[in-house]
């Protein structure tokens, strides 16, 4: 909830970039490895939990407004994927 | 793509949760098992009212759906002093596997939350492993589970191991040595200053001893379950498919005391409840040389209990931990945290502060 307060302020424009989501887990307490997560790498191999997927769900809503729905969280499982998701929906 | 849906539980869901949940408790003890007797009592018998309860099912290729995932909570009534409190314990959290990565638990069990949090006073968790997750809700607290065990004054570690296999070769030989071991046991054990009365669960529901228990023992017993007949009933007495025997004590000047033992292991036995009343370290002391020798005389190797590490007062954990031993690799061992939520209505209720919480854990899934 910490994490999720601090960046309530942080707004992400599009084109939403790969690095602008690293910096946002990588202020966030979360137990990814950094140096693990490429732009294609599924968000669970670079060790996120589900505690880490919340909060990078709840963080990118409330930076960028786009809602993503239970449906959606499988489509976004990587940063480029999530990265493209949300540019689509914010073009 | 997965489809999702989630909504609140139906009594024609029965049947498929119960099947679902004993398929993922499986994973880790696969010998578990649950009936559905057992659940429909867990799920609409509790003095404090029905569990709370919501599934996430998933769209199967037919367009029909299956239960995947399910959040619970059950109603606990709790006394604090003077106070009455309704608590409420997470049931059967779960999400299958395959689905961990495609589905936000924590942002369901947070809507399950919002919905239900104005009916209790707080909420909390006994499942191993979840407390970071579930900081992310409001909950907190640094208490974690303690697991302490008695296995003999003289020869505490070599009965211990004996009972390990006692209980890995579950065999007539071996338990019969085991129940001579035991005998030893009761030999060389501290004489205790009384015995226990033993009474069955049925004799414990309609005992005088239960009738006014709870009202003396509230005042000293700090934020704890409460223990009227009805609750304890309900726990354990009237529980499908248990085995406890309750053992009780009252002193000559009022101080009283009882333990409920599950007994369904021939070996390992566990204290479910106990309550000594007042909190007396001599009192306590007592208390646990009567039972480390009622044991031994059953034929039992050990007797083990989990305490909340935060939740006695420290002149009584010491007592517990000078007569018995905590797991020779527990600092080793991941921390098993107690995480609880204090409501809106709970923080009025309370003062806005989380007072410490007596707790013992049943180690019997729900």
């Amino acid at each position: 909830m910490d994490s999720l307060a601090a960046n309530q302020d942080q707004i992400l424009v599009p084109p939403i970039t790969p690095s602008q989501i690293r910096a946002l887990i990588a202020r966030m307490d979360s137990v990814i490895d950094l140096d693990k997560l490429k732009d294609g790498t599924p968000f669970a191999d670079a060790g996120a939990d589900s505690l880490d997927f919340f909060n990078i769900i709840s963080e990118i809503q409330m930076a960028t407004g786009v809602i993503i729905s239970d449906e959606d969280i499988e489509q976004v499982n990587t940063l480029n994927n999530l990265v493209a998701f949300l540019n689509a929906r914010m073009s | 793509m997965a489809r999702f849906r989630t909504r609140r539980f139906e009594p024609t869901d029965e049947d498929e949760l119960n099947q679902r949940y004993v398929e993922i408790m499986r994973m880790n003890w696969p010998d578990f098992s649950r009936s559905l007797d057992l659940m429909r009592w867990l799920w609409y018998q509790a003095p404090g009212g029905s569990v709370e309860s919501w599934v996430i099912e998933t769209e199967n290729p037919d367009g029909s759906w299956r239960i995947i995932g399910h959040h619970g909570l059950c109603p606990v009534r709790f006394t604090f002093g003077d106070l009455d409190l309704l608590c409420a314990k997470t049931v059967n959290t779960f999400l299958l596997p395959e689905f961990r990565t495609k589905f936000l638990y924590l942002r369901f069990e947070q809507q399950c939350l919002a919905e239900a949090h104005s009916h209790f006073d707080a909420t909390y968790s006994n499942g191993p492993g979840t407390a970071r997750m579930r900081k992310a809700l409001g909950y907190t607290g640094t208490d974690a589970w303690l697991p302490l065990e008695h296995c003999s004054d003289s020869l505490d570690l070599a009965t211990k191991l004996f009972s390990r296999v006692v209980h890995r070769v579950p065999r007539a030989p071996f338990t019969q040595m085991g129940r001579a071991w035991a005998a030893g046991c009761a030999m060389s054990a501290r004489k205790p200053s009384f015995e226990w009365t033993e009474y069955s669960p049925e004799e414990a529901r309609q005992s005088q001893f239960f009738s006014d228990f709870w009202q003396q023992a509230r005042t000293t017993a700090g934020m704890t379950p409460r223990r009227d007949a009805a609750d304890l009933a309900w726990r354990f007495w009237q529980r499908p498919g248990s085995n406890f025997v309750t053992l009780v004590h009252e002193w000559a000047g009022g101080a009283r005391a009882y333990c409920i033992v599950d007994v369904s292991h021939p070996i390992l036995y566990y204290i479910v409840d106990m309550v000594v009343t007042p909190p007396r370290p001599d009192l306590l002391d007592a208390v646990l040389d009567a039972l480390f020798l009622w044991r031994a005389r059953r034929g039992a190797l050990s007797i083990s209990i989990w305490l909340t590490s935060e939740g006695q007062p420290p002149e009584l954990m010491e007592v517990f931990f000078r007569r018995m031993k905590t797991h020779p690799l527990q600092r080793f061992r991941p921390r098993w945290e107690v995480p609880r939520y204090l409501s809106p209505r709970g923080r009025e209720t309370l003062g806005g502060s989380m007072p410490r919480w007596n707790i013992t854990q049943m180690m019997i899934p729900l």
